[in-house]
């Protein structure tokens, strides 16, 4: 049995407690690689046709549900026709389901649509009247207080190497850091790697770092004055230091992102842009937009151009000291940031209602770009952005790509539109770390996120579970 | 001579092994004190040393917290300029996490926060001293030590600077400190919980929050002590660990400097070892030269011994060959000396009894031949003159007769003596031969004016032998009987027969026979007699034995003697058999 702790702010555990248990539990008729790309799942393989307009899946033989039911081509076809009832991105041109065979499913569009197979590594495979039954590696036994699962003993991909998970939630990461010493928990979900080499240099922890495809932007709300100019947008871009930010906030722990866009994306340009840290130059083009410096201080004895408002996510202590340092860059240029702490709930409220002027949060990019253009689509009724349809073009051009040479022209465009044209500062990409305990042994680490292949894991011979 | 090689070895025990024992046993104790005592004082110095340097930390953070506070106290900076103050040193020093500045009822007046501030002012029952208060270490959010110091201030408008103080430099500088090769070092604070453990596999001991640990009770003893520092030896997970406590004063939390014992006293170890190896091989060389000295000491003696007991043996020409200039060698040739007297006197007196024998046999056979010879001599003269005598000639013819046949058995004694006469085995009734040995025999008692009685089994008594020789054998032993007994006493002759045995039994009222001469009655030419050969009771024991029977002879003197001849019974069945 393999216990997990996950210790998050409230308003983000229920969420990631879910997405881990699904990873359990349930499966997907593809998955997605680092790069992006669409691999197989519960579908051995799949063909493009007619243009792009009809894609036929191969669904992989013995495949059984937790209540023993074989799973079917028809099944598959029902749960995809159920789930475009949601108007999920990927199925909003789906026309038509069928199965033909039972091992072959028939998706017909209404035009090409590229986030269709993105949106099938999303669709879990699972019992539309009983969602918590499905074809996943562990049986869900109990979700609360811990979300527990049992192996499935039946599972196509073979025996799983651990009897069951259960998912221990905790408040903080240092909770479960502390539940991992204590041997209450097996794994950490996210933990601090400097944490790990403090306390347990004696390598009965492992660690695993990994980049996720989260990213820290400082949103701009586009309605605001000053933030609605390009110039003033990127101004800001040059006056911040993120290599610094990085380092101090994030001790080094992460990349420094240029745009909304998975940096291992299998058509991400390999010359991508970036904005230098300029703070002479910020100050330069704030002058020129208007912004000047007053020649006296205010009554409260600060002297600056701009004063803008500034919600951070506080759950995560991270966010707290990139604003402190956000804060501390953009006063160089004559910007007054102030800040004000915010769960990602109220952020989420405050950005799409405009009621705020910037917002550091965490945005998840995903790794198929569907997540992208959700976000910044500003037709998407998910879509956080407001007044900025610059790009909304390009991703309806990346979204009708049928081929890998107008994806990679279409991302290309992306990238250099969010560079000339920044609808925010995109600090970083996160990085996380989990940490495992040594008595088990997770396979061949190759970037990937080991909680992902739990059922693969292996108690390590000799030492007690 | 195993009493010797005892001593012996008791000597080489007592004055070679011993002194060493004892002095090895003294130097490894003394090894081992000593580099106890040197390693603790090394670790002590390294532990005060640890504990200084804490000190001196938390004393320039005091410093720095200090310098900030005289910067925002009474400068009319804004609230806003204030907080920038804070949150420019949060951001410039990794050490602090989080700055607060409070005033005197609590009030925050600045933080370094985007949110509220987590600090407060401390309680007056957390402590401190000096105005300056340190809070237990705990781990932030992010997993990492941290602790919080306030420091109050005085002045225009007293309050608190309170700060949240990152640890993480104090654990990387205990990480580091390493005592030997595999020493490290614990910090713990006031309550004895772990705050850094420097060795790898034991600082989970930090997060799981344990208290009852070995450092935690070596940390209290000290605190009991009141002393500076304490020493103690602590069981750890790789075994026994020498540990020195060194206490800190501000904060009030102690180091602990651990040495694994084995690395510790490693080199004290490894000349422990090479001692008792140099003690052992010394053990080894002086009881080796000690046997090899001893064997060749005893050797000698045991080598005298034996030649002493070859001589006894008879060996007249068992010597010793001494070798050395000592004792031992005078000693051997001195026995020599004697052996070789001792030949020379044995050679003396084998000549003087050569001597004497040949005068007893000279004088034996001069009584026992010239009674003979002079009567035969005598009536040779006399049938001269009465030669016409018929009477006197078968007289004569008798008389010669009887005096040469004494001298025939006196010269068959002789060589019988020289060459035994072989022997007939028939079965005989042992009765019927004494009878007729007592009848032949009567005469000559009545003439010497004794009784000789008969007092014979009524069955006959068969045993294996030779009539002749037998009669002889009973001839001899009736006639020493009545010779050496005076008129009046009595020679009795029985016999005594048992299912496997037949005894005859010859005892006489006579002189008997002194004690000192019964040992040597058989032997040739002795006899208890005045004058005569001494050959008969030799004889007699001869024939009984080559009879397969046995002599034997008690006698008291004045009381009389007693001859016991015992023979092995013949059956009457083997007689038939035989016979058949």
């Amino acid at each position: 049995m393999v216990r997990i702790g996950i210790g998050l702010g409230s308003s983000v555990r229920e969420n990631a407690v879910a997405n881990l248990g699904a990873l359990l539990f349930s499966e997907s008729l593809v998955s997605r690689g680092l790069d992006g790309r669409a691999v197989a799942g519960l579908v051995s393989g799949w063909q493009w046709e007619d243009g792009g307009e009809t894609l036929r899946l191969q669904l992989k033989p013995n495949v059984r549900l937790h209540d023993g039911a074989l799973l079917t081509a028809e099944m598959v076809a029902d749960i995809i026709r159920r789930s475009r009832l949601t108007s999920s991105l990927g199925f909003e041109y789906v026309t038509g389901v069928v199965a033909p065979d039972p091992r072959s499913i028939v998706v017909s569009l209404s035009r090409p649509d590229f986030f269709l197979l993105p949106e099938l590594t999303v669709l879990k495979i699972v019992r539309p009247e009983a969602p918590d039954i499905g074809t996943g590696p562990f049986k869900i036994t109990a979700k609360e207080p811990a979300f527990q699962t049992v192996v499935f003993d039946r599972y196509h991909g073979g025996t799983p190497g651990v009897t069951g998970v259960t998912i221990v939630p905790y408040d903080t990461q240092r909770g479960a850091w502390a539940g991992l010493m204590r041997d209450e928990v097996d794994a950490v979900q996210e933990v601090s790697r400097e944490t790990v080499e403090f306390v347990d240099s004696s390598h009965n922890v492992q660690t695993y770092p990994s980049l996720q495809p989260y990213y820290i932007p400082l949103l701009f709300n586009h309605h605001h004055p000053a933030l609605a100019r390009r110039d003033v947008r990127r101004a800001l871009n040059e006056a911040v230091d993120r290599d610094a930010i990085l380092d101090a906030a994030m001790r080094g722990h992460g990349r420094v992102a240029n745009d909304p866009i998975w940096p291992f994306h299998w058509a991400y340009p390999s010359a991508g842009m970036r904005h230098a840290y300029d703070p002479v130059g910020a100050r330069r083009r704030l002058d020129l937009a208007g912004l000047r410096l007053p020649g006296s201080a205010a009554r409260d004895g600060t002297r600056t151009r701009l004063t803008l408002r500034c919600l951070f996510w506080s759950e995560d202590a991270q966010y707290e000291r990139i604003a402190l340092i956000l804060q501390r860059q953009l006063f160089d240029v004559g910007i007054n940031l102030v800040l004000t702490p915010a769960d990602m709930t109220t952020i989420a409220q405050r950005v799409q209602s405009g009621n705020f002027d910037t917002a550091l949060i965490r945005v998840n990019a995903g790794r198929s770009l569907d997540y992208t253009y959700r976000f910044w689509h500003t037709k998407r009724p998910e879509s956080l952005v407001r007044g900025y349809p610059g790009v909304d073009r390009l991703l309806e051009d990346l979204r009708s790509s049928t081929d890998d040479g107008r994806t990679r022209s279409a991302i290309a465009a992306l990238v250099q539109r969010f560079y000339e044209d920044a609808p925010a500062i995109f600090i970083a990409w996160a990085q996380v770390t989990r940490a495992i305990d040594r008595q088990f042994s997770v396979g061949e680490f190759n970037s990937q996120d080991p909680l992902a292949s739990i059922w693969q894991w292996r108690p390590v011979a000799g030492k007690p579970q | 001579m195993r009493g010797i090689t005892g001593r012996f070895v008791v000597l080489i025990a007592t004055a070679a092994v011993a002194p060493l024992l004892i002095y090895g046993v003294v130097s490894v104790r003394s090894l081992r004190s000593g580099t106890t005592q040197s390693v603790g004082a090394g670790n002590a110095a390294v532990a005060t040393e640890i504990a200084d340097r804490i000190h001196l930390y938390f004393q320039n953070n005091q410093r720095v917290l200090g310098s900030i506070a005289s910067q925002l106290q009474g400068t009319q900076l804004a609230a806003w300029q204030q907080e920038r103050t804070l949150r420019n040193h949060v951001l410039d020093y990794k050490e602090f996490l989080e700055i607060t500045l409070f005033d005197r009822s609590g009030q925050v007046l600045a933080t370094s926060r985007a949110t509220s501030p987590r600090l407060a002012v401390p309680s007056p029952r957390t402590g401190g001293t000096g105005g300056l208060y340190i809070a237990q270490p705990r781990l932030d959010d992010d997993g990492l030590p941290t602790t919080t110091m306030a420091l109050q201030i005085s002045g225009a408008t007293p309050g608190w600077i309170v700060a949240e103080i990152s640890l993480e430099e104090l654990w990387r500088a205990v990480d580091r400190i390493r005592v030997g090769d595999t020493g490290f070092a614990v910090l713990l604070d006031e309550t004895g919980r772990i705050v850094a453990h420097g060795r790898a596999d034991q600082k989970r001991l930090i997060a799981s929050g344990a208290t009852q640990t070995p450092e935690q009770k070596l940390a209290s003893r000290l605190r009991s002590d009141g002393s500076r520092t304490s020493a103690g030896e602590i069981e750890g997970p790789a075994g026994a660990m020498l540990a020195v406590a060194a206490r800190i004063t501000v904060p009030d939390w102690t180091v602990i400097v651990e040495h694994p014992r084995k690395e510790a006293l490693g080199v004290a170890l490894a000349l422990e070892r090479q001692l008792v190896v140099a003690i052992g091989l010394a053990l080894l060389a002086t009881v080796g030269a000690g046997w090899l000295w001893g064997r060749s000491f005893i050797r000698r003696i045991v080598a005298l011994t034996r030649v002493t007991r070859a001589l006894a043996a008879g060996d007249m020409d068992a010597r010793v060959h001494p070798r050395g200039k000592d004792e031992i060698r005078q000693l051997g040739d001195a026995f020599n000396t004697m052996a070789d007297r001792l030949v020379e006197l044995q050679e003396e007196i084998r000549k003087q009894e050569r001597q004497a024998m040949f005068g007893r046999i000279a004088a034996g056979l001069v009584h026992d031949l010239s009674h003979p010879i002079q009567t035969i001599g005598n009536s040779c003269k006399l049938i001269q003159r009465i030669f016409d005598d018929a009477e006197y000639r078968a007289t004569f013819r008798q008389t010669v007769e009887r005096e040469l046949a004494t001298v025939k058995r006196v010269l068959d004694d002789l060589r019988n003596i020289a060459r035994p006469m072989p022997l007939e085995h028939f079965s005989i009734d042992a009765n019927a031969t004494l009878a007729e040995a007592v009848e032949t025999m009567t005469p000559l008692a009545e003439t010497a004016g004794l009784t000789l009685r008969a007092e014979l089994t009524r069955e006959p008594a068969f045993i294996e032998g030779d009539l002749f020789a037998l009669g002889r054998v009973h001839r001899n032993l009736i006639l020493n009987a009545i010779q050496a007994t005076a008129p009046g006493g009595l020679v009795v002759v029985a016999t005594e027969a048992t299912a496997d045995r037949v005894q005859f039994r010859i005892y006489d009222t006579g002189c008997g026979i002194p004690e000192d001469r019964l040992a040597a009655i058989f032997d040739d030419f002795v006899t208890t007699k005045r004058r005569g050969l001494g050959l008969g009771l030799a004889i007699s024991k001869k024939i009984v034995e080559q009879l397969g029977g046995r002599i034997s002879v008690a006698s008291e003197v004045g009381k009389g003697t007693t001859f016991v001849l015992d023979f092995p019974r013949a059956h009457a069945a083997a007689l038939v058999q035989i016979a058949g």
